[in-house]
């Protein structure tokens, strides 16, 4: 399964659990010192609200890397590409339910005197509408390109071409073995960000901080989930066409894996394929900028007179 | 009036009665306005560190007492009292009474038992 054994652990998934907790201690770190707590229990909201992030990334990241690690290395265990690629999404399933305990344990009011504010709090309130509006149309293109490439496809995972009366297949293509199981788990880790939102917006509020420093606090974790969604799903997205382009491109230029002989060059599948490999990678790109952009969100003043500062998370 | 509740979970009144009835005196003063929305049972549960069932209990009572109505899909609305001239006159001597026992350093277990007390004997006598 795995490549170099160091007394009998295997090497790789050692070294990413390593750089996963260094990952996760430099997270708690660098969060600790730039977010202004201005009481106890707001600095241990604040550690809560990191640590959550810093264990729930740790699949997150284990999904988005194996599948590279095991398609590109061939390190780890070996499974189909159809399979391989509903990985990233699951990652993204573990991430949301580790932040789903996150928020379940979130700590609670133990004082004999609590007190709470009259206030509604809706998944609005906490979620930022752009966000969320970007991981619905990131959805809804999934579902176009998922029914468009399986409505294209010869087979469960083939493409075909018939040049002259000949049939030629390419056979890694994401048709409907790929796109359906990619379409039904991100549909559910769609849900599931709802879900977590909710619970972001339900969770007991810090005691001793007053409303905005509390909201902030809330909108910062809304924030990070949607940036975790948005990447996982915009690159599964990308990378469906990706390979989907390669396949088209393949198969015009007659280097199909049923071909033995050199076979006649088609160049509405090299251009089709390449415009679906650019399209690609643009979501790429896209979905990289748009999970990484800088919201604009200031850190309340505290109630110690500490200076306001901005707030990037 | 600040638009806060507080639980005392030492006080031997219950939690659903000590969120009850500051409700209702935010309703009634008018620092809840009529068609306000009422925070949903689980966050004011979670905010408060009690069982859901409590606050869904004080919200039924108040819905008894006609001072909110709960709605599928809306939530629980306040619905304020209809203003009348009586009313506005008790809650003026309400706010007298509380001031003068405040004055004369009663606490409000105090002031309560003085209420409670009024309540019964005039009930024996009426």
């Amino acid at each position: 399964m795995f490549g170099i054994d160091i007394g009998g652990i295997p090497l790789e998934p050692a070294l990413f659990v390593v750089a996963l907790a260094l990952g996760a201690g430099g997270l708690l770190w660098w969060d600790g010192r730039r977010t202004v707590a201005p009481t106890t229990a707001a600095r241990r909201a604040v550690r809560h609200a990191t640590t959550t992030m810093g264990v729930a990334l740790a699949p997150g990241a284990a999904g988005v890397v194996l599948p590279i690690l095991s398609f590109h290395l061939g390190i780890g265990p070996h499974v189909k590409t159809a399979q391989l690629v509903v990985v990233p999404t699951l990652g993204l399933w573990a991430f949301l339910a580790v932040y789903a305990v996150g928020e379940l344990t979130w700590p609670r009011p133990q004082d004999a005197h609590r007190q709470a504010r009259l206030t509604t709090r809706t998944v609005a309130d906490v979620a930022d509408r752009t966000a969320r509006r970007r991981i619905w149309v990131t959805a809804s293109l999934l579902v176009v390109a998922t029914a468009l490439l399986a409505l294209v496809a010869d087979g469960p995972d083939s493409i075909a071409r018939v040049v002259d009366g000949v049939l030629e297949r390419q056979t890694f293509f994401p048709g409907w073995a790929w796109t359906g199981p990619v379409l039904l788990v991100a549909l559910l880790a769609l849900a599931l960000t709802e879900a977590v939102l909710h619970l972001i917006a339900a969770r007991p509020a810090v005691v001793d901080v007053d409303e905005t420093w509390d909201m902030w606090l809330r909108r910062r974790g809304a924030r990070r989930v949607l940036r975790v969604v948005q990447l996982v799903s915009g690159l599964t997205l990308a990378g469906l066409l990706g390979v989907a382009g390669i396949a088209l491109r393949m198969l015009g230029l007659g280097r199909t894996t049923m071909s033995t002989a050199a076979l006649p060059v088609v160049p509405e599948y090299v251009t089709l394929g390449n415009v679906v490999l650019w399209v690609g990678v643009a979501a790429a790109v896209a979905t990289t900028v748009a999970a990484c952009w800088r919201w604009r969100d200031p850190l309340p003043g505290t109630a110690s007179g500490r200076p306001t500062v901005e707030a990037r998370s | 009036m600040t638009r806060t509740v507080r639980i005392d979970t030492t006080s031997p009144v219950p939690h659903y009665e000590q969120l009850r009835s500051q409700l209702a005196a935010l309703i009634t003063a008018g620092t809840l306005r009529d068609g306000e929305r009422l925070p949903t049972v689980r966050v004011l549960a979670h905010d408060l560190g009690i069982a859901p069932g409590t606050v869904s209990r004080t919200y039924r009572d108040l819905e008894a007492a006609g001072l909110v109505t709960t709605r599928r899909r809306v939530g629980t609305l306040v619905t304020a009292p209809p203003v009348a001239l009586d009313r506005a006159a008790v809650t003026e001597a309400a706010r007298r009474f509380v001031r003068i026992a405040r004055d004369h350093g009663l606490t409000d277990a105090e002031v309560r038992d003085a209420v409670a007390a009024e309540l019964v004997l005039s009930r024996s006598t009426g």
